[in-house]
């Protein structure tokens, strides 16, 4: 085998989290009430907007997911075969050259030459000191101050070309199988969706498409020949740096999210359901836990985890495994301290619906408690765990970008939209300003996290019970 | 003839936002003149309220006024900006609404919320206000009004809340006052003091009244005129006496006939086959022919014609179509009705039995804890001292006032709430000696139906889920066994075995209190406490979970702890009667005897509170003064004496021991000592 797949944690523990959700929606198809809501949501042309850029910042974060280690090429058969130290993601590969061509230091965005003048030895005699050409930016040009504003123009129009291309066979392909799915006239169809009569709203979805494609294709003419958002300080390019940064962001938000459900879910339920010392001892458990700053109560444990990694080097293979366990830690920890929110709602609920006559009845019967909260309680407080969750997604990201900053994020060598802010934060007083690193990790986030709360908000809509009932219609 | 106050004309509103719109009212027409009551009765859902919130211009937002006309003493209301109707709300119309408890704002005083529509709508300002307040809680007969306008809502009790919202709405002397179900959230003794109240009001200020209801005794009580709606339709339309003494439509007939009073033995009551059709639907002939007894065939075709029977005597039938008479078409109806309301020969064998519960000493106390190491400060004594008995097969009620207890007695005899002290014995069994699996596989024998279907009912498992819980708990059967008995359960209590794969919310509210009916019989139990499972249902519905109990209790010997606050439903369905009054019992004996000859004063002014819709000449109500006091701190001597016309000074020192009268007829009162 040419190459060694590599599971991390992480890596491991998301694609849990995909099969989870792939497993939650079989159990749901059977079930009309528990899709009801859903069916609202994909209805909802906000949900499916943003949707789209959120299906497109999991589809990168998926692919770098997938990490392998590539196979030294033996010198003989009969060596054993050995793999590269270096992990390599699917990202990594589609990306190609992006990862590789690195520069000497920072070059702004579709630069030729570098951001820092430098002494260059001149062809007869002395030196001056000019700005040198960029290694792999713009190399192809031999006259860069006429020949690269054609260029530039010209790949732009081929990458719009190229994405109106693409758009337009995507828009075909659904228009075609909606329309051999309703067994309805192609040009039909067509109307339907453009009209908005379709229960689906593809017409947002594909707008929004169109907007990802007719971004995204350009950039990408334009990344194999210059750098697209510039160079950092040790001249890796932005713009793989921040698709780089997405896997980070998302794992963070999805990972803690999955250590702090469980525990906020029993905690809350039990301490609503069971009332008495159960519930004393819980409230104080989340009354104490909520009066230590968040910040400070992370940062004492990503040092301590910080240093217990220092001082154990041998447990870890390769950079990236080091990166990985820390990550992890720091979803603990952020699941940990982040818990006691969701808990208390959960636990008012629980406190409710315990009095409620079905609960009662079951009782009645001789139901037993974990019978009792599987089927009665957890069902019906379903709704208030799915929106907690969407809700937190956004603010688990911004954490990440705040608490990397601090310096108790991320290990600092992983990149990720903290790391980068971090780093561009002291060339900001530059002069000319490096203003690319933070401009790019800012607008990806900026995109990521506004797609999250806009589905977030479509989401609490279609889960609110008030308005279920209201459209339930009670003659 | 003078103008009317009140004309409506061809009414049609409709609720938007679904696929199709729910057509709630449908043209109705009505008119009220001056000093009169408009009652309209209907069952839930039939529109009745819509037609309120129409003519006050409040409807929800989804919903659309399509046409018609409404006058108020000459001025069109529906063309108004909002502005201008907002002068007629409050000042020409006051509203008063069913829930006393969520119409007042818990957060401000009762004199705010008075004396803000009196600062609205008139030129009163500062102490001015303040004495028209005054004025106005005395007018409704709050006593001490001075000090109750300082006082917030939750520390009123619910017959004092309604007074405040009727003193709110009568604040600007409105000429019309809409008042919607004002009754139903009210215990029989309150109700019986609101209705008086509202009648002597009307006389004194020359007021018309729009009553909304669904109670035919409430109406016997009240109203001038009375107008049946049935499906967003008026359907007969008269003036009380008309109404009462010849209902003309089919279903006001059926309506009569639902009543459980003055049914008893083994009669069952008459039912109305089949649902209430979906408003959504357009109707071509007459909306009730599919559950109508005389439906002819042209029924529906076409639109049942206003048949005008006598004067201000108005029916929407083609039976009257015609010129006979309505003796005539009484005669008929009569005739083909049957013998539905004939009681059957032959009493269920009520011989002397091993009694299958035994209630002794009942007693369930609620501490109230304070401060912060949560001492126990004192008690609420929800139940003090219960003693009952029940035989197999028979149906012991247990009468009494919301908060009186009732409720408390058949959960803790279950054990969802742990008894204070005293015995519970099922068939000689201590309950409390057992552990707790012994006691699981007891619960086998007893189960209980609750009062509100809708919260009874996990709105998240299908039926079959629902059925099959509790034997799953109780170990019953294996999986193909349940399946089959929750099949044969649905048919014994008239559902389709095929419903077995829905969900709750699919069932209307009668077909959900038989879903729940059939998940207490799925373990077979002996014994099976109701509580007030009739209640929160329309009296036709009622009509038909009252003869399925009754059925099930001659077909499988069950015994009932029926617990309910319905003197008709008593006399339809129990053998035995207990009345209960503030954690006690205070006389109990057979049914016949108890309300044929009620002893305790409690018990006479109950029964004497107890509206009905024959017109009886010699009916006195017993006033009950004030309301239910709080079980945590009951008053010296018997419990009823700050309340009791008879108290003597006996009965402010000592409880009353236990008096029998004759039999099984035992009262707790001094006048029989």
């Amino acid at each position: 085998m040419p190459f060694k797949p590599v599971i991390l944690w992480t890596d491991a523990l998301l694609f849990l989290l995909l099969a989870a959700a792939v497993g939650l929606w079989l159990h749901m198809r059977s079930r009309p009430h528990l899709l009801q809501p859903w069916r609202n949501l994909v209805q909802s042309r906000q949900a499916m907007g943003s949707m789209v850029f959120l299906a497109f910042f999991m589809a990168v974060g998926l692919l770098d997911s997938m990490h392998f280690r590539l196979r030294i090429s033996p010198a003989d058969a009969t060596q054993e075969s050995r793999y590269r130290v270096q992990t390599l993601s699917a990202l990594d590969v589609l990306v190609g050259p992006l990862r590789t061509q690195t520069e000497k230091t920072y070059s702004a965005p579709l630069a030729t030459h570098l951001f820092a003048k430098e002494t260059i030895e001149a062809a007869g005699d002395g030196r001056t000191r000019a700005y040198p050409r960029l290694t792999y930016g713009g190399a192809h040009l031999s006259d860069p101050a006429t020949e690269w504003l054609p260029d530039v123009l010209r790949l732009i129009a081929a990458g719009l070309g190229l994405g109106a291309i693409l758009w337009n066979a995507l828009a075909l392909l659904v228009t075609g199988v909606l329309a051999r799915h309703t067994g309805r006239e192609f040009g039909q169809t067509w109307r339907a969706i453009w009209q908005h009569r379709e229960p689906l709203p593809w017409r947002t979805i594909l707008i929004s498409a169109g907007f990802i494609v007719l971004l995204l294709a350009p950039m990408a003419l334009l990344a194999t020949r210059y750098h697209v958002l510039g160079t950092d300080k040790v001249g890796q390019d932005v713009f793989y740096l921040t698709l780089k940064s997405i896997r980070t962001g998302l794992l963070i938000a999805t990972l803690a999210t999955l250590v702090m459900l469980p525990l906020a879910t029993a905690l809350g339920i039990m301490a609503g359901y069971f009332g008495g010392w159960v519930d004393d001892a819980i409230q104080y458990i989340y009354t104490t836990l909520n009066s230590i700053p968040g910040v400070l109560l992370i940062a004492a444990s990503v040092l301590m985890i910080q240093v217990y990694m220092a001082t154990h080097p041998e447990l870890f293979d390769t950079i990236e495994q080091r990166q990985d366990l820390r990550l992890l830690f720091l979803c603990l920890i952020l699941g940990v301290t982040s818990w006691t929110g969701l808990c208390r709602l959960l636990r008012g609920e629980a406190l409710k619906l315990r009095e409620q006559e079905y609960v009662q009845a079951a009782h009645a019967f001789g139901v037993s408690h974990s019978r009792v909260i599987r089927r009665h309680i957890l069902p019906n407080v379903m709704h208030i765990i799915v929106i907690a969750v969407v809700m937190d997604f956004s603010v688990l990201v911004l954490a990440e970008a705040v608490l990397s900053y601090v310096g108790v994020g991320v290990d600092p060598t992983m990149t990720s939209f903290g790391n980068m802010i971090n780093a561009a934060r002291l060339e900001m007083a530059r002069e000319p300003m490096v203003w690319w690193s933070l401009a790019s990790a800012f607008f990806f986030m900026l995109v990521m996290v506004l797609s999250a709360n806009l589905f977030a908000d479509a989401l609490r809509d279609a889960f609110d019970p008030r308005i279920s009932v209201a459209s339930r219609g009670k003659a | 003839m003078a103008t009317p106050l009140l004309e409506v004309r061809d009414l049609q509103t409709w609720l938007m936002g679904g696929d199709v719109p729910v057509r709630a009212v449908d043209g109705v027409g009505l008119t009220i003149n001056h000093g009169e009551t408009f009652a309209l009765v209907g069952e839930s859902g039939c529109g009745k309220s819509m037609t309120a919130l129409s003519i006050a211009r409040l409807l929800p937002e989804n919903a659309r006024v399509r046409s018609g006309t409404v006058h108020l003493a000459g001025s069109e209301l529906l063309g108004l900006a909002e502005a201008s109707m907002r002068e007629v709300r409050g000042k020409r119309i006051g509203m008063i609404f069913q829930e006393p408890g969520t119409s007042l704002n818990p957060v401000l005083t009762v004199g705010t919320q008075i004396g803000e529509v009196i600062v609205r709508h008139t030129e009163l300002r500062g102490a001015h206000v303040r004495d028209r307040c005054v004025e106005l809680l005395d007018s409704v007969g709050i006593p001490d009004a001075e000090r109750r306008l300082d006082e917030f809502p939750f520390q009123l009790s619910g017959g004092l809340k309604q007074r405040v919202m009727i003193a709110a709405a009568l604040a600007c002397g409105p000429e019309l006052l809409i008042a919607d179900e004002p009754t139903t959230a009210l215990d029989v003794t309150i109700q019986a003091q609101v209705i008086a109240l509202l009648k002597e009001l009307q006389s004194r200020r020359n007021m018309s009244i729009l009553l909304i209801t669904h109670d035919l005794a409430v109406v016997a009580q009240i109203a001038h005129k009375v107008g049946i709606m049935y499906a967003g339709q008026i359907v007969e339309q008269a003036s009380r006496r008309q109404f009462f003494e010849y209902p003309a439509h089919p279903y006001s007939r059926k309506l009569f006939q639902s009543l459980p009073r003055g049914v008893t033995g083994d009669a069952s009551l008459a039912v109305i086959p089949g649902n209430v059709p979906s408003m959504t639907r357009v109707f071509a002939g007459c909306r009730f022919a599919e559950r109508c007894d005389f439906g002819k065939s042209d029924c529906n075709a076409r639109p049942a014609p206003w048949v005008e029977l006598d004067y201000q005597h108005k029916v929407r039938c083609v039976l009257y179509a015609g010129t006979r008479q309505v003796a005539d078409v009484h005669q008929t109806l009569r005739a083909r009705q049957g013998d539905s309301a004939e009681p059957h020969a032959g009493q269920s064998g009520d011989g002397e039995s091993a009694p299958v519960l035994q209630v002794e000493g009942l007693k369930v106390h609620f501490p109230i804890r304070r401060g912060l190491f949560k001492r126990t400060v004192g008690a609420v004594r929800a139940v003090d001292g219960v003693t009952l008995e029940i035989g197999a097969g028979e149906c012991l009620a247990l009468v009494g006032e919301s908060g009186c207890g009732k409720t408390t007695v058949g959960k803790s005899i279950l054990r969802l709430v742990l008894p204070t002290a005293g015995r519970v014995l099922l068939e000689n069994v201590e309950l409390g000696d057992l552990s707790r699996t012994q006691l699981r596989a007891r619960r086998k024998d007893m189960q209980i139906v609750f009062q509100d279907p809708y919260a009874s009912l996990n709105p998240r498992m299908r039926v079959a889920e629902l059925l099959e819980e509790g034997m799953a708990a109780l170990g019953l059967g294996d999986a193909r066994w349940r399946a089959q008995r929750a099949d044969e359960l649905l048919s014994q209590v008239g559902l389709a075995a095929e419903m077995r794969s829905r969900y709750p919310h699919e069932f209307s509210g009668g077909q959900r209190q038989r879903i729940a009916i059939a998940r207490a019989l799925a373990v077979d139990p002996k014994l099976l406490i109701c509580d007030e499972p009739t209640s929160a249902l329309d009296v036709s519905v009622q009509a038909q979970i009252l003869n399925l109990l009754k059925s099930l209790q001659r077909g499988l010997r069950l015994s009932y702890l029926f617990i309910t606050h319905d003197f008709s439903v008593v006399e339809f369905l129990a053998q035995r009667v207990a009345v209960m009054y503030l954690g006690r019992i205070v006389e109990s004996g057979s049914r016949d005897a108890v309300l044929n000859s009620p002893r305790h004063p409690y018990t006479r002014a109950l029964l004497s509170a107890v509206p009905t819709t024959e017109e009886r000449t010699q009916r006195t109500v017993i006033w009950l003064k004030g309301e239910l006091p709080s079980p945590a701190n009951p008053p010296q001597g018997c419990h009823f004496h700050p309340r009791c016309p008879d108290a003597g000074d006996q009965c402010r020192q000592h409880y009353p021991e236990q008096t029998t009268i004759s039999g099984e007829h035992v009262v707790a009162c001094h006048l029989y000592r």
